[in-house]
Formats: C-alpha cells, structure tokens, sequence
C-alpha cells in the first residue's frame, strides 16, 4: 500500500513516489494495486492526447482506488486538478471496469464540434464496476454528436456499472450532452448542479428503442433549474427514475412526447420545484399520471403548511390504460390505531362533468390494512366493479361546490373506499391508492384517508 | 406522422404558475401528452412541444422503417 503522486510539471524521476518525482500523467496510475491512494495536486493540469480509459483494474465496489486531489502544501484534500482531453475525434473519458472513487479533479472534453464524452461502459464486466466522483466537475465542453454521459454497456451480458456522482456538477455546451442509459447502468447523484447548454429533447434518456435499455436513476439534492423549459425527460422511456428535493426552473417540463416501452418504468419527483414549494410530487407511468395540485382542493382536504392551505392530487391518465390495467396512484399512508370497524374512504371531484360522476369500472380506491391476527399480512379490499359486472357509479359525496375550491363547470363529488366496514386485526398501516381505468381523463383525489 | 390536434388542460396553483397537460393526436389518433408547470402563458409553449412531438413521431417511423427492411 503506497502514496502514487501525480503532479504536471514534476521535475524529478516521475516514479510517482513523492511530490518531487511525482508522475505528470494521471494514466501512469492506472496499475495502482489495491490499498494504494493516488494523489494528484491540486496544481496538476494535463492535456491527454487520445482516448483515455480510466480502468483501475485492481480496483472492486468494495475498495475502489482512491484518486484525491490534494494540496501539496497541507496535504488535505482540495479541488482544482485537471485532466483535459485535446483535439482528439472520438477522445472520449472512459471509466471501467476496475472500480475507483476520484475527489476534487475536472474532467474537461475538447471545446468543439467533435466526439468526445463521459463514457461508463468498458467491456468486458465480469464484476459489477463502481466509479464515484465527489466534489469533480464533469466539464462537456465537446458538443458532437456523440458527446454525453453514457452509462452503462453497449452489449449484452455484462455486469453492473454504477455511476455516483456525490456534490458533482456536470456543465454542458450542447444539445447533444445528455445523459444516455445503456444497458445496466445506474446513475446516483448526490448533489450538485447540471448548468450551461441542455439538451432539448430530455435530458435523461435512452441510448435507443427496441432494446433492454433502462434509465435506473436516483437524483438527490441537484439543481437541475438551468434546464429551463426544456423537458427533464422525453422520447422513450424505460426503468426507474427518482429525483428528490431538486431546484428545477420556474418553468420545468417533466415529460413531453414521452413513449414508454415499459409499462412497469416509471417517474417520481419527491419535492422538486422550481419556487418555494415544498409539496411538490408527480409521479408519471406508462398509465397516468399524478400531481400536487394546489389550485384545486377541498376545504377540510389535505394542507401544504402551517397557513392551512390546501392541496389535491391530480391524476390524468393516459390513453394506455383500462379497467384490467388501470393507472394506479402511489399509495395514500395513515397509521390506523383501532381494531374496531371503520369504513375509510378518499373524497373525490370529476371537474367539469355536469354534475356526472365516475363509475366503479372507471375510478376506486384500493385499500390495505391490517387484516391478519399475528403478522404483519395486508389484506386488500377495493370497490371497483366485479369482473363481468355492470358499472354503477360511485357513491355521492355529501360535499359540494361550496367545499371544493378552483373547480370548474359543474363537477360530480364521489367518494371511493369499501363499500362495507372493515376490521382490522392489528393496529397500524392503513394505506390506499387510486386505480384509474378510464383512458385521458382527470380526477381530483383529497390525499388524506378519512374514516 | 405529425401532430394533427391537441387539447391543454391548464389549473391555476396557488404560487401563481399553472400545471398543464398538453394532449397532442397524431392523424392516427396516437397520443402523446406533455406536462409542464407554467410562469408564463401556457399556450405561447404548445408549439415548442409540437415541434418536439413531430420529431419523435418522425424519430419512431424512421426506425420502424428501418427495422421492417
């Protein structure tokens, strides 16, 4: 287990063992035996002259190499080191399949209209690969086609490659530079920024269609608001995507021309906005979708803050859903602290309906609750519409247009939940969500379980 | 195939922008939705994801043409 020293314009014997006779290339460490720690100045700054792939081969998930930029001087981890790619078609950064953890150091691709990007998908991967970068900067200056993040493989049959990116900021000059799945990627970002040119078409994507391509993805804590109008995602569609307590634009875009090619792949945004809100969360799918919806709710419904202000969710489905493969809601939580019998239930408006409400094929509530003595088994029960039964519609609420605020025309209050009591065995989760099995429509649900 | 019609649904929020669901048709009636929270005046958008849309109806012709030959 050794220091490895990496400085430009070291003077000495360049073996990488001290400042003096430090290495003036970061490649020179690629051959770093596990335990070693590669420092790098916080003065170094170097110009690769190909296509560089970053493989530290003696590197596992369990103990990546470490490569930390460091100041000379005080020996503490610092920023400012570069690795530069120059005029090189096709120069990209590749990263893989040794697994390394880089602090401090920007990664910066050619100024020009060429192919050059961050690439995680070194081939072959017989073990999973696990590259993290805290406090880097990954400078896309390179705007050619091919000029992106691109995680994950190219082929089949490989394993793993997880992307973290921790306190990362990623600037970008292009349309071009998004950040394209391949197969078995993953991308976890902690932190940081996206800022500079985006691209217009989603900024997370997939690298094609009509292949297992998936975005599998977890953002937290990134300002993405640069991105402006242009959509956060777009174009096809498939796997798992999660950003939490995000700045976005004042005028962000979720999704347009979304295809999914996955009914399973789905969009969750945990408090992102774009203001000072502190309620947001959107969740989209194949099916439908579901938003806060703070313009529309009822008096006594769900609140946002301290002030009593109200909030609904939204659900708008797609033309891709039916009563047998309906849009269904992220669940509805409380806690239930009884064991005798409740008949808990969701409020509901159909905006704009003349007075219609939905029936039991179109819109219910699925419930869970503790319904087994002994253990912890959730038991089910809905009020939708028995299979090869006859729609009825869903019971009136006793609410009207005096409780609900910002609907429009004359709208139909309903309520969903089981149509008899139930009894739970054990105190605690009682939870539901909203099936919706009608095709492009909308329908206000008050989040809150009442019983 | 282009974006034939469209429908925005368009609720006003309580900070003052609006959330809208943007419903565009092709002229085979397939569907692509666009959701957006507006400062501005949502419709002066609708173009913008239009043009978006028709390139990737025009993307997804291309490849099945592609992949029929």
């Amino acid at each position: 287990m050794a220091n490895i020293y990496v400085k430009s314009g070291a003077t000495g014997s360049n073996n990488g063992t001290s400042w003096t006779d430090a290495y003036t290339s970061i490649a020179s460490t690629f051959t770093a035996a596990a335990g070693d720690v590669v420092l790098v100045a916080d003065t170094h700054s170097q110009t690769l002259a190909a296509a560089t792939t970053f493989n530290y081969s003696n590197g596992t998930p369990a103990a990546p190499i470490p490569v930390i930029c460091v100041n000379e001087g005080t020996g503490l981890p610092s920023t400012g080191a570069k690795v530069a790619m120059g005029n090189v078609a096709n120069g990209h950064f590749s990263w893989g399949p040794g697994s390394s953890y880089f602090y401090g150091i920007k990664f910066e691709t050619f100024s020009a209209f060429i192919n050059q990007g961050f690439y995680f998908n070194v081939q072959p991967a017989t073990n999973p690969t696990l590259i993290i970068f805290e406090n880097c900067i990954m400078d896309m200056k390179a705007t050619g086609s091919a000029s992106n993040i691109s995680v994950g493989h190219t082929a089949n049959d490989e394993d793993f490659v997880t992307v973290v990116f921790k306190d990362t900021d990623y600037t970008t000059s292009s349309a071009n530079n998004a950040v394209i799945f391949q197969r078995l990627g993953r991308l976890l970002w902690d932190g940081g920024s996206w800022t500079g040119t985006f691209p217009t078409s989603g900024l997370f994507k997939l690298a094609g269609t009509g292949q297992p391509f998936q975005i599998n993805m977890n953002i937290n804590n990134v300002d993405l608001s640069g991105a402006s109008t242009n959509p956060i995602f777009s174009s096809n569609i498939s796997g798992q995507a999660v950003l939490r307590n995000c700045k976005l634009a004042a005028s962000y875009v979720a999704i347009s021309s979304v295809t999914w090619e996955d009914t399973e792949a789905s969009l969750t945004f945990y408090n992102c906005s774009g203001g000072d809100n502190h309620y947001a969360f959107e969740h989209y799918n194949y099916s439908g979708q579901m938003v806060v919806d703070t313009g529309i709710y009822v008096s006594d419904g769900a609140e946002y803050n301290t002030t009593g202000s109200k909030y609904s969710w939204k659900i708008t489905t797609t033309a891709n859903c039916s009563f047998y493969a309906p849009y269904v809601s992220p669940w509805i939580y409380s806690h239930n602290e009884t064991t005798t019998a409740i008949t808990p239930y969701l409020e509901c408006m159909r905006d704009n309906s003349s007075g219609a409400v939905f029936q039991d094929d179109e819109v219910w509530a699925e419930f869970s609750y503790q319904g087994t003595t002994g253990f912890p088994l959730g038991v089910f029960v809905n009020d939708r519409m028995a299979l090869l039964g006859s729609p009825a519609n869903q019971t009136a609420s006793s609410k009207t247009a005096s409780d609900w605020t910002g609907e429009t025309g004359t709208p139909g209050f309903f309520k969903i939940g089981p149509a008899s009591s139930i009894t739970p065995a054990e105190i605690g989760p009682l939870s539901a969500h909203v099936c919706v099995g009608k095709p492009s429509v909308t329908v206000y649900v008050d989040p809150q379980i009442r019983t | 195939m282009p974006i034939q019609t469209h429908t925005l649904e368009t609720t006003q929020q309580a900070n003052g922008s609006t959330h809208n669901v943007l419903r565009m048709y092709d002229q085979d009636g397939k569907e692509l939705i666009a959701t957006f929270y507006a400062t501005v005046d949502p419709s002066s958008l609708v173009a913008g994801h239009i043009a978006l849309a028709d390139a990737h109806l025009a993307e997804q012709e291309f490849n099945e043409i592609v992949s029929v030959e």
